[in-house]
C-alpha cells in the first residue's frame, strides 16, 4: 500500500508537469460557458444531472487516455523494475478517478456558488454516490481499451463502450435487436445510473450491478495488462 | 544467485524460437559479462529476467525465488537506452523511486549514492536537461537506491566517451565490492573482458561460458605509427616482413607465430625508421569470437 500511494503520487505529479491538466481545465471552462452559464441560472436539477454526467464520461475518457498514453513508453521499464503491472494500472486508475474526482468538485462548487443552485440538490448522498460510479465505470471501461491492454487499433473501443453504455436501450435501433440485447450486459450499466441520477431513483440491485461489472472490467483489465508484451515501448 | 535451465522465448508472429534452451548459472557476487552479436537475444533474455517479458518454456530462479515470486527489490536494472521521467529533479526522482520501492531512503543515503555516480552537483537540476553520459548514471543511482542483491546492466557502455566509460567502470567494480551480483551485457568486449569474472556468449539461442583465451589473441599486436598512410605504406612495401603486416590509416596489425618472428618484424619497423607511437595486445572482435565458437561446435 505504501508503493502504491508513492507511485499514485508520482504518476500525478509527472502528468501534472507535463502541463496535462490544462485540457481539463479548457473542457471545464467550454461547459461552464456553454452549458452551465450564471447569467441564465438557474438550472433545472434534470438538466443540471444529464449534463455533468456527459461532463465526467468526457473528462474520465481523456484522463485515463491521457495518462495511459503518457506513461506507456520506455521510461515504463523504471517503475515495472519496482512494481507490479498489477500495482501500476491501479496506480492508473486511481490517479484517474481522483482527478475527475477534482474536477466534479470544482464544477459543484461553480454550481453552488454562482449558478445558484441549492445544496440540498447537490450535496445529498444519492447525487454523490451516482456521481462516483459514473467515474468509476467510465475510467474503468476507458482503462480495460487503453495502451496497457489492448492493441492501439482497439483503443477506439473505449470510446465506443463509452457512448452506447450511456445511451438507454441503444439496441432497438438495429435490426439484430435480438442479438444485440443479449451482448449488452457487456457494456457498462452508465445510462442506467444516469437516468437514476435524473430521476433521483436508484437501488441497491444498481449499485451492485455497477460495483460488480467495474469490478469485472478490473479484473479483465490486470489479466490483459499481465499478458501484454512490453519488449517493444515507443521511445516516448 | 541466477540459475536458468532450458529457457526457450519466441516472439509472437515470429517463426523461430530467438532463446533455444537457456542454461545460465551466475555465483552471488560475480560480474558475469553476456555478449553477443546486434539480435542475438540479450535484452530479451534480461527482461525475461526482470519479468517483463514471459518465456514460454524453461525454469529461472533468483535469489532462491522462482521468478514470479521474486520480490521486485531484489533485482535493479539499468536499461540500455537511458529514459527516465525529465519533469523532476535528480534529487525529487531518486526520492520517489525510493519510496515506490517501498524502501525508506535516508537523505544522507540519497546523497551517497548521488555522489557515488558523482552527480552530486545535480541534484536540483531537471533530468530533462542532462547528457547521455549522466543519464547512465542516473540509471546507476536508481538501480543502488533499493539496495537490490542483483544488478542487470544492458549495454552499459553505449555512447558513453572513453572518461564516461572508465568512470563506470570504477563504480561497477565498487558496486561489486558491496557483494551485489551483476550481470551485464556490453559489446566493448576488452571492458567486459577486464571486470567480469564470468563472459558468456549468447549465439543462436544458446549459452556458453567463455575461457580467457577467446579474447586475447596472444600474437597479435596492433601499433599506431607516426605518419600518413601512404607514405607509411611505402615504406612497409619494401619490409621482408610485409606480407605479415596489415595498415588501416595509421594502425599496424601484425600477428606472429614464435618469438623470432615478433623480434624480426619490429626491427624491420626500426631499421626503416618507421616511429611507433603506441603498442598494445590485440583483443579478438565478437565476429572472431563468434566464429571460434562456430568453428568449436562444428568440431564438437
Amino acid at each position: 500500500m505504501h508503493g502504491l500511494f508513492y507511485l499514485s503520487v508520482f504518476i500525478f505529479r509527472d502528468y501534472n508537469r507535463r502541463f496535462r491538466l490544462i485540457i481539463q481545465f479548457s473542457i471545464l471552462v467550454i461547459v461552464i460557458g456553454l452549458f452551465f452559464n450564471y447569467h441564465y441560472a438557474p438550472y433545472s436539477y434534470h438538466y443540471i444531472a444529464l449534463g455533468k454526467s456527459i461532463f465526467l464520461m468526457m473528462i474520465s475518457l481523456l484522463t485515463t487516455y491521457q495518462l495511459s498514453k503518457s506513461n506507456y513508453n520506455r521510461r515504463l521499464y523504471i517503475l515495472l523494475s519496482r512494481v507490479s503491472r498489477k500495482e501500476l494500472s491501479l496506480s492508473l486508475i486511481l490517479v484517474a478517478f481522483i482527478i475527475v474526482v477534482f474536477f466534479s468538485i470544482i464544477l459543484d462548487l461553480y454550481l453552488l456558488l454562482l449558478a445558484q443552485i441549492e445544496s440540498e440538490m447537490l450535496l445529498n448522498p444519492f447525487y454523490l454516490t451516482a456521481n462516483l460510479i459514473i467515474i468509476f465505470l467510465s475510467v474503468i471501461t476507458t482503462y480495460l481499451f487503453s495502451y496497457f491492454t489492448v492493441k492501439r487499433e482497439l483503443i477506439i473501443l473505449s470510446l465506443i463502450f463509452l457512448v452506447l453504455g450511456s445511451i438507454p436501450e441503444w439496441y432497438i435501433i438495429s435490426p439484430l435487436t435480438w442479438l444485440l440485447k443479449g451482448i449488452s450486459w457487456l457494456f457498462p450499466p452508465l445510462s442506467l445510473n444516469i437516468l437514476a441520477l435524473v430521476n433521483k431513483q436508484g437501488s441497491v440491485g444498481l449499485f451492485i450491478h455497477s460495483v460488480g461489472y467495474g469490478l469485472l472490467a478490473l479484473f479483465t483489465a490486470l489479466i490483459l495488462i499481465k499478458r501484454k508484451s512490453f519488449s517493444d515501448l515507443p521511445t516516448d | 544467485m541466477i540459475c536458468v535451465k532450458d529457457l526457450f522465448f519466441r516472439y509472437p508472429g515470429k517463426r523461430h524460437d530467438l532463446l533455444r534452451g537457456i542454461e545460465l548459472k551466475i555465483k552471488k557476487g560475480s560480474i558475469t559479462g553476456l555478449i553477443g552479436i546486434n539480435g542475438s537475444g540479450k535484452t530479451t533474455l534480461f527482461q525475461i529476467l526482470l519479468g517483463i517479458l514471459r518465456a514460454e518454456q524453461g525454469l529461472i530462479e533468483i535469489a532462491g525465488y522462482p521468478l514470479a515470486k521474486l520480490p521486485k527489490e531484489l533485482v535493479g536494472f539499468l536499461p540500455e537506452r537511458p529514459y527516465y521521467h525529465g519533469n523532476f529533479t535528480l534529487k525529487e526522482y531518486l526520492y520517489y523511486l525510493g519510496k515506490i520501492s517501498s524502501r525508506q531512503v535516508k537523505e544522507e543515503e540519497l546523497e551517497q549514492i548521488i555522489a557515488t555516480v558523482d552527480l552530486a552537483g545535480y541534484c536540483n537540476q531537471y533530468i530533462r536537461s542532462f547528457s547521455k553520459g549522466m543519464l547512465q548514471r542516473v540509471g546507476l543511482a536508481q538501480t543502488l537506491l533499493h539496495q537490490p542483491e542483483l544488478i542487470i546492466m544492458d549495454e552499459i557502455t553505449s555512447g558513453l566517451d572513453p572518461i564516461g566509460q572508465n568512470q563506470l567502470k570504477e563504480i561497477i567494480l565498487r558496486i561489486k565490492q558491496s557483494g551485489t551480483t551483476v550481470l551485464i551485457s556490453s559489446h566493448h568486449l576488452a571492458q567486459i573482458e577486464q571486470i567480469c569474472d564470468q563472459i558468456c556468449l549468447l549465439h543462436n539461442g544458446k549459452t556458453r561460458t567463455l575461457t580467457q583465451e577467446y579474447f586475447k589473441i596472444k600474437n597479435r599486436y596492433q601499433l599506431i605509427l607516426e605518419g600518413k598512410e601512404e607514405e607509411l605504406k611505402e615504406k612497409l612495401q619494401h619490409l621482408s616482413t610485409h606480407d605479415k603486416l596489415v595498415l588501416n590509416k595509421n594502425r599496424l596489425t601484425f600477428e606472429f607465430s614464435n618469438d623470432q618472428e615478433y623480434f624480426d618484424i619490429l626491427s624491420c619497423l626500426l631499421k626503416a625508421k618507421i616511429k611507433i607511437i603506441n603498442m598494445q595486445a590485440n583483443y579478438a572482435t565478437l565476429e572472431e569470437i563468434v566464429l571460434k565458437y562456430l568453428a568449436e561446435e562444428g568440431d564438437g
